[in-house]
């Protein structure tokens, strides 16, 4: 039961599950703003805010979430502030509890004068990600759409969040039903044979069984080839720019973020460290990372650097890899291992290209005089995202936990396969198919062994 | 006077005998009262025993101590291993019985059982003190006191036949119903439930043509439910098969504006998976044929079983259909088929062990807990008249796992699933399929075995035995060498292919003498030792969810726990948990309306402490 990874687990806030705690915390940003919102869930958040409001008749003459002027009131009743108050009776809240928004002037004083009038009231200061620990453990989502909502959070590019935004809807959650549907449809047929073989009905069709199950493989492969989408989005992309010493990447690394963040020079060796820095292109976050460059007869501490811009290409989902066109000397090759995500990058092209170099299909830009950048861009995207962006949005895996579950569920599809033709008893099938339906409800949080049977009542006519 | 008994047992059904049996021999005195004990463990339908998965039910109830098994041998007239062309997993023993032997042999094992004692009467009324039961009251105006009472109504409490239009208050056709004990229960504060079920027409055998239908026999070995077997068995009788066709279908069709199934005079929930006729026709109408067997009654009678032809129709209608079936154009009918309505209690009202909630002391079991099948209703009853006996003891309950029993699956399933329609057993219920099999019941029930203490122990050690051959069969087949051309692998890799058997005489100069004499000893334990290695992948991770699913049976929930102060908890969670206190988490889990997430609430409760 993956229930266990949710954060309850981790962080359990004091009674957080008992009826009359009533949480609290500035749902703002802090720091002084136009605005500050606080949001208050729990059994007493009405009670809390009649308390807090000098006009706690507006609860009863106000509906439940509509904004109403209030005067905010300390304990002596002196006016805090004037601002807007929602309310929302259980379980139509985003926690599924009794809650509470106030609308305050972002001020620090303000703020903390407010939160200390709840806690006398009653509330306690909500530990990080609980109201949306409350919504999950309220039914209000499952897990995917908690996670999500970590997600929508911490979104920082616009890719990120439409698939959070998508999740949080139940996106994902509805893909994986279906897929899972599939496959208790298969379930059924083999169930099905197995407990009303005594029947006269239709023997089981390998055929559609095997194309059932493939096309259930199908599925989920796309689904587990969404993760490096989702991740990717998520995320980001690593993109790290590499090569020979002295060929212009950090030149190129600036040209690529727009300000000077690397430090050029142009004394061989100057990038010992690698250099970060986060770009939103297309709303995809790309991260660009500007390591030391590389030669063979380095020793001492370039070829630790040398090493550590190799570990940098490591985790790379592109390693951009920059060759000086000016150069006389033979440009050096990236480490074969990296061929299938590297980028040939010709750099220096305001200067006279070596006539050895010219036919290479490398590709050509100017750092300096920013040639060629906007194609390189473009050449970057096309590559780290292969399908359309548009895509993204409709339900992918953006979770470690969410891959796990598909490939064990993918596991089981290829046991089962493998058992069908080593010709082993579709018993074993069976339970090949169980335990991938069962990795599938795990991802949504629902385990309903009686599926199996409803189908078969429903589609087969069984019975003496 | 009124006599005392330890046990009384309210009902003479399948679920009754093996209640009063086990009771009896474990020492209680016990009273079995029936309306008629004449016709103990009388089977209402179908005249067959066993089955898929109901089949691992019986040998169930065979291993730890119960009747059925061995009446069902006694009076087996066909005997077939089901499922064979699939793996032994889901391999299931099915008996063709004589209906009269069957209720007659259980007759003379149940009157020869000292302890108990046999009486006729019908109980109207159960006499109570505050929140526990004393004793019982006949209609006649008998009163029993016991210090237990199982009651097993069958399809009795306020039964209610249908055939047509016409209907009528019966228990079975013909057979009085039980009337006032249901009633009683519900002033008693229980909820109670209508199922429905149904049968088909009995038909006259010398009216029946057999030749334009197939002859199906037994298998040639006789499969036994009992360990250990009779020494003999009765005359083996052929089943026969038939169709219904397209004309069938249109005059079962034109009946059905008196079908009480449709005209809505029938309110009770009927089983899916039992569909009458006319149900077939309307829900599968693009079928034109379905497959109708005639079964034996008996080697005394002429008479037949229609199995696939359960119907209410008017017995007109019933008749001219049949005209239309190969082999029975000229047919008498017996007896029509008909339906019948009963009251059930949902076995939510019950704990593990059977006994009622709210009311010490009271067990429940069978049909009317909502479970359909005779030998559903005898594992409730073998359970409930081993833990009337054992709280009588003093001793806590036998509560199978369904890690470790079918009976167990059953079980839980009623107590945690509440079952909207008659519900019956089937192997895709057990998640642990693959370790519940049919040929290991003795070998892993016996803990429970022990527990129970219904087998002599003559048996115990027979089991023992066996395990300990099976272990060294296991052991000898993991360190013999087994010279093939060209490489020398371990025996057991041998196995391993699928082509490969201990049991293929072709393939015996592969083994040594000591493993083959050891086949030769006890080839149920080659077998099962066999049926490791062959299914090993598979029969470790199911260990290893067995595992995960002990973990979550092992937190335990506190009785007195009040879920209606836990407002984390989803509202019907909180409700189902506050009325049923489930035992353990994994119980909560299994329960309607508790959701994954009302499960994470509780770890972290109990996480807590």
């Amino acid at each position: 039961m993956k229930i266990t990874k949710s954060n309850s687990q981790k962080n359990p806030p004091e009674s957080g599950f008992s009826a009359g705690e009533t949480i609290i915390a500035l749902a703002t940003p802090k720091g002084v703003g136009a605005l500050a919102i606080v949001r208050l869930s729990g059994e007493k958040a009405l009670d809390i805010t009649a308390g807090l409001i000098r006009q706690p008749e507006s609860l009863q003459k106000t509906e439940p979430r509509k904004l109403f002027l209030a005067e905010f009131i300390d304990g002596q009743g002196q006016l805090l502030d004037r601002g807007m108050c929602v309310y929302y009776h259980k379980p139509n809240s985003y926690t599924g509890e009794n809650a509470a928004e106030y609308f305050l002037h972002g001020s620090f004083y303000l703020i903390a004068k407010v939160l200390d009038r709840c806690l006398e009231l009653g509330a306690r200061i909500a530990t990080p990600g609980e109201f949306t620990q409350r919504a999950f453990l309220n039914g209000k989502m499952d897990l995917a759409q908690a996670e999500a909502v970590a997600d929508l959070i911490a979104a920082s590019g616009a890719a990120a969040h439409r698939i959070a935004m998508n999740q949080t809807k139940g996106v994902l959650s509805r893909r994986i039903a279906q897929i899972r549907e599939q496959l208790i449809q298969a379930c059924a047929m083999i169930e099905l044979d197995i407990d009303f073989s005594d029947q006269n009905l239709p023997l089981i069709d390998t055929e559609t069984l095997f194309k059932t199950i493939t096309q259930i493989q199908y599925e989920l492969q796309l689904l587990a080839h969404s993760y490096s989408r989702g991740r990717l989005a998520r995320e980001g992309a690593v993109v790290v720019i590499a090569g020979a010493p002295n060929v212009g990447k950090s030149t190129l690394f600036n040209a690529l973020i727009g300000e000077d963040k690397a430090i050029v020079d142009p004394t061989p060796g100057t990038t010992r460290d690698s250099v970060e820095s986060q770009v939103e292109w297309d709303g995809l976050i790309v991260r660009l990372v500007d390591t030391a460059g590389q030669a063979a007869h380095f020793k001492g501490p370039d070829l630790k650097a040398v090493l550590l811009a190799q570990q940098t290409m490591q985790s790379a989902d592109l390693v951009l890899w920059i060759v000086d066109l000016s150069s006389d000397e033979p440009p050096i090759r990236p480490p074969v291992e990296f061929d299938d995500r590297v980028l040939l990058i010709g750099n220096k092209t305001d200067l006279e290209i070596n006539s050895l170099l010219r036919e290479h299909p490398y590709l050509h830009v100017s750092a300096k005089t920013g040639v060629g950048i906007g194609e390189l861009k473009n050449a970057i995207m096309t590559r780290i995202i292969p399908e359309n962006n548009a895509e993204i949005t409709e339900g992918v895996l953006t979770r470690e936990r969410h891959l796990e579950a598909v490939q064990k569920a993918l596991t089981g599809l290829e046991n089962g396969n493998k058992t069908l033709k080593a010709g082993g008893g579709i018993e074993l099938l069976a339970e090949d198919l169980r335990e991938a339906a069962a990795e599938l409800g795990q991802i949504i949080g629902i385990v309903t062994p009686d599926d199996v049977l409803n189908r078969i009542f429903s589609d087969f006519c069984i019975g003496k | 006077m009124v006599s005392e008994f330890d046990v009384i047992v309210v009902g003479g059904g399948h679920a009754g005998c093996e209640a009063a049996s086990a009771s009896a021999r474990l020492g209680c005195s016990t009273l079995l009262i029936t309306q008629n004990p004449q016709a103990l463990a009388r089977m209402s339908c179908n005249p067959a025993i066993g089955g898929l998965a109901k089949g691992h039910l019986v040998k169930e109830v065979d291993a730890l101590g119960g009747l059925m098994g061995s009446v069902t041998d006694r009076t087996a007239i066909q005997s077939r291993m089901l499922n064979r062309s699939k793996g032994p997993a889901v391999w299931s023993p099915r008996a063709q019985c004589d209906r009269k032997r069957y209720s007659e042999v259980m007759h003379g094992i149940i009157s020869n059982t000292p302890g108990i004692e046999l009486r006729a009467g019908e109980v109207i009324h159960i006499i109570r003190n505050n929140n526990h039961i004393v004793g019982i009251k006949t209609r006649s105006g008998e009163e029993y006191r016991g210090k237990r009472v199982i009651l097993v109504g069958g399809t009795f409490w306020n039964g209610l036949i249908h055939i047509g239009e016409w209907s009528s208050p019966a228990g079975r056709i013909h057979e009085e119903p039980a009337l006032g004990l249901s009633d009683d229960l519900v002033a008693m504060g229980l909820r109670r439930l209508r199922f429905k079920t149904g049968t088909p027409p009995r038909l006259d055998g010398k009216s029946l043509n057999f030749t334009l239908t197939e002859r199906q026999d037994g298998d040639p070995e006789p499969v036994w439910f009992s360990d250990p077997p009779p020494h003999e068995r009765l005359p083996q009788l052929p089943c026969w098969l038939t169709y219904s066709n397209a004309q069938t279908h249109e005059i079962l069709r034109s009946g059905l504006d008196r079908s009480p199934l449709y005209t809505g005079r029938i309110k009770g929930t009927g089983p899916r998976y039992c569909p009458s006729i006319e149900d077939k026709i309307v829900r599968f109408a693009e079928r034109d044929r379905h497959q109708l067997f005639l079964e034996p009654e008996g080697l005394d009678t002429d008479e037949y079983y229609l199995n696939g032809f359960s119907t209410s129709l008017p017995e007109e209608v019933q008749l001219a259909a049949l005209h239309t079936v190969p082999g029975l154009e000229n047919v008498s009918m017996n007896r029509p088929g008909y339906a019948v309505e009963y009251d059930v209690f949902p076995a939510d009202q019950v704990l593990p062990s059977l006994e009622c909630r709210e009311w010490k002391n009271l067990f429940l079991a069978g049909q009317i807990l909502g479970t359909s099948g005779y030998e559903e209703a005898a594992a409730q009853g073998l359970m409930a008249g081993i833990n009337a006996a054992r709280s009588l003891r003093g001793q806590v309950p036998v509560v199978l796992g369904r890690d470790q029993a079918y009976i167990g699956v059953l079980i839980d399933d009623l107590i945690t699933k509440i079952p909207q329609e008659p519900y019956r057993m089937f192997t895709s219920r057990a998640e642990f399929r693959l370790l519940l099999r049919q040929d290991n019941t003795l070998q892993r029930l016996l803990p429970i075995i022990r527990e129970v203490g219904l087998q002599p122990p003559l048996i115990v050690n027979q089991i023992e035995g066996g395990l300990t051959r099976q272990s060294a069969i296991s052991i000898l087949l993991s360190t013999e060498r087994v010279r093939l051309e060209g490489e020398t692998i371990s025996a057991a890799q041998f196995l391993r292919r699928p082509e490969v058997s201990l049991f293929d005489p072709a393939l015996a100069s592969h083994w040594t003498l000591p493993l083959l004499e050891l086949v030769r000893q006890d080839p149920a334990a080659a077998f099962r030792a066999e049926l490791e290695i062959k299914y090993e992948g598979y029969l470790t991770r199911q260990l290893v969810h067995v595992e995960a699913f002990r973990r979550l049976e092992a937190h335990r929930l506190p009785a007195n726990m009040d879920y209606t102060v836990l407002g984390a908890l989803s509202t019907e969670a909180r409700q189902t948990l506050q009325r049923l206190h489930p035992a353990t988490l994994g119980q909560a889990s299994r329960l309607p309306g508790v959701r994954a997430s009302d499960i994470a609430v509780l770890m972290v409760l109990l996480k807590r402490g």
